[in-house]
């Protein structure tokens, strides 16, 4: 618990040096390329396009979801997930990358993952914007529900310190973890509800265990609440024990984080 | 005047793990259960004094602790145990300071002083100092990525960012070695100006030379503690006959003596030694300590409301009705089952923790 506390106070002390250095993750990923930080914008709206076309236009024949059209229905969980999954791989690689640079200096080590959090924010909000814009075009409105933003938001971030802070330790030590990640990244996306409706579909209908299962997965979850936020389709506080469930995992994967964190670094100069 | 105490040590100790293979690291990140990794006490209990514009040379033998002090003031590593007081700011220059290579060279500078915590204006003020400092060559190629660099350029970098910060205690390790000779002169010019300006120095080097130079006491360090504390002319002469006596020896029994002395070392023993010392100077730090009693409940508990919740939620019972009457979720015998498991894990896990420190004990 104590270790916990002193891992996030880190956290909100280092607030300044986190978003200055955040920048440099992205100006030397993109360092040789033409259209430069434009391609961390293009990449996902190809994407977006992609499944607009494959499962939108083909797969689900312009039907709409929850009420609204396909592309409006796909964004707001899209986005987070694209969000989650570059900050899940981001964060995990973060230590490995940096650690060697900060291994001679005085330097708060647990705001690390954090930095890739704060760069790939800046992009989230990009594409957020941008969404906004096209949902508006189909027919999305403001609403009261959009309130719950700030809550899933919270929750997302929760989350995705956590998991960066479990996750960044442990690929330091063996590398093999981060290529596992991948894979595991690579299921997630089928099965967090991103590109399909779950409740639009006659097989899990027929056996709602299936959904049950599913519905523990932290990154369902949020990907869901985004939804509900935008499409306006229902509040988080209806669902106690869904609540309980992400937050529980949240604590678990912040205790052992902070735990396995400060005994790394008390003697991280041994593992590189 | 009274001289400000800059740096005060006491009891410092450090210990690590011999991790030999992936599966060792991996081990010992483990919150749980007891591995038998290996130990090794590369400081014993070091305590020392520094004032304001000492400069202080630290002598001893390869793997002496030398290292690993200068890491542990300078706050990069926190000791096992001890008490370490630092009054201002230090800034500790050694060789190999990273750089991000696909980055350019001011973008460099710019990058190491913002995490070194200096703001943008004083960047700006002190970027031609740095980028002169460094020497012709880095001149030429500032605009460029520093993977362009030959290595010398990107050492003189480095040491050029971090000799142009402004601490209170600068901790040299090994660094003047970097470079070709001129750039060493400037560095050691660099060292004398920081010296003249009351600066407090610490200092690590192989050349004994150097250590006369540059400092007026010297700290001789061997396995972990502390020989002897003097004056230059008092303490150096001793250590050179030390170490001529010592290289005598054949390699094999150099190792063998470090690697005894490093697992000759025990806490408590070190407590009993200084019974007048505060107790606090003896316990382990929060960084090595296992989880606490709190801390297991509480995971305990989270690990129990998640799966509760899980199994409430997959049988498609209300929350209310769950908390209600807990039965509806998992039976009663399921229940007993649970309890009874957890009963005998926990008095498993006492026994087998209480069984090896039997061993241990008997060990020794």
């Amino acid at each position: 618990m104590t270790e916990a506390w002193l891992v996030l106070r880190e956290q909100f002390r280092n607030w300044k040096i986190i978003n200055r250095l955040a920048k440099y993750d992205e100006k030397s990923t993109f360092q040789a390329h033409i259209l430069g930080n434009i391609w961390q914008i293009l990449d996902p709206l190809i994407n977006i396009a992609i499944y607009w076309l494959v499962f939108g236009m083909i797969l689900y024949g312009n039907k709409p979801m929850d009420g609204y059209a396909y592309i409006a229905w796909l964004l707001p969980g899209y986005i987070a997930w694209q969000f989650m999954r570059s900050e899940v791989l981001g964060a995990s690689r973060s230590m490995v990358k940096r650690v060697s640079m900060v291994s001679k200096m005085q330097f708060p080590v647990s705001t690390i993952p954090s930095m890739t959090l704060a760069n790939q924010l800046i992009n989230y909000w990009w594409m957020l914007a941008i969404s906004m814009v096209i949902m508006f075009l189909y027919g999305v409105r403001p609403s009261l529900y959009w309130i719950q933003f700030i809550y899933y938001f919270i929750c997302m971030i929760a989350f995705l310190y956590a998991m960066g802070l479990v996750t960044s330790t442990i690929t330091v030590v063996v590398r093999d973890f981060h290529t596992l990640l991948n894979s595991m990244m690579q299921l997630m996306f089928w099965i967090s509800g991103t590109v399909f409706n779950f409740g639009a579909n006659a097989v899990i209908e027929q056996h709602p265990v299936i959904i049950r299962i599913i519905e523990i997965n932290p990154f369902y979850y949020i990907i869901m609440g985004m939804r509900e936020t935008f499409l306006g389709t229902g509040w988080f506080f209806h669902d106690v024990k869904a609540v309980i469930i992400f937050w529980s995992i949240i604590g678990l994967l912040l205790i052992l984080g902070s735990h396995i964190h400060l005994k790394f670094r008390s003697r991280f100069i041994d593992y590189i | 005047m009274e001289k400000q105490l800059k740096i005060s040590a006491r009891y410092l100790t450090k210990e690590y793990d011999m991790m030999k293979t992936k599966s060792d690291m991996l081990k010992t990140l483990m919150p749980f259960g007891n591995t038998k990794i290996e130990q090794f006490w590369a400081l014993k209990g070091v305590s020392f004094d520094v004032y304001e514009g000492d400069s202080v040379g630290i002598v001893g033998l390869n793997g002496g602790g030398k290292s690993t002090l200068l890491n542990i003031v300078s706050q990069i590593i926190p000791p096992t145990s001890g008490e370490l007081t630092v009054n201002g700011t230090t800034n500790i220059i050694s060789v190999g300071a990273g750089l991000n290579l696909n980055l350019t060279g001011r973008e460099n500078i710019i990058m190491k002083c913002e995490m070194l915590g200096m703001s943008s204006a004083e960047i700006d003020a002190k970027m031609d100092d740095i980028i002169n400092f460094a020497g012709d060559q880095v001149i030429g190629k500032i605009d460029q990525p520093v993977k362009t660099y030959s290595s010398g350029m990107k050492s003189r970098l480095g040491f050029s960012v971090l000799v142009h910060q402004d601490p209170d205690i600068l901790i040299i390790d090994e660094a003047l070695s970097v470079g070709d000779a001129p750039f060493f002169e400037k560095g050691v010019a660099r060292m004398k100006q920081f010296k003249a300006e009351g600066k407090t120095i610490l200092f690590v080097s192989h050349s004994l030379s150097q250590v006369e130079t540059l400092c007026d006491k010297v700290i001789w360090i061997d396995h972990g503690r502390v020989v002897m504390e003097g004056s230059a002319e008092t303490v150096l002469p001793q250590f050179e006959k030390f170490q001529r006596e010592y290289n005598k020896q054949s390699k094999a029994e150099r190792a063998r003596i470090t690697h005894e002395s490093g697992r000759s070392f025990d806490l408590e023993a070190l407590r009993q030694e200084h019974p007048t010392e505060p107790a606090s100077y003896f316990q382990r730090r929060l960084y090595d300590q296992p989880f606490t009693w709190a801390t297991k409940l509480v995971l305990t508990f989270l690990t129990f409301l998640l799966a509760f919740t899980v199994a409430a939620s997959i049988k498609d019972i209300p929350f209310r009705t769950a908390v209600m009457e807990p039965l509806t979720v998992v039976s009663l015998r399921s229940w007993i089952i649970l309890i009874v498991v957890i009963v005998a894990m926990v008095v498993g896990g006492i026994l087998i923790h209480n069984h090896k420190e039997r061993q241990v004990r008997s060990d020794d």
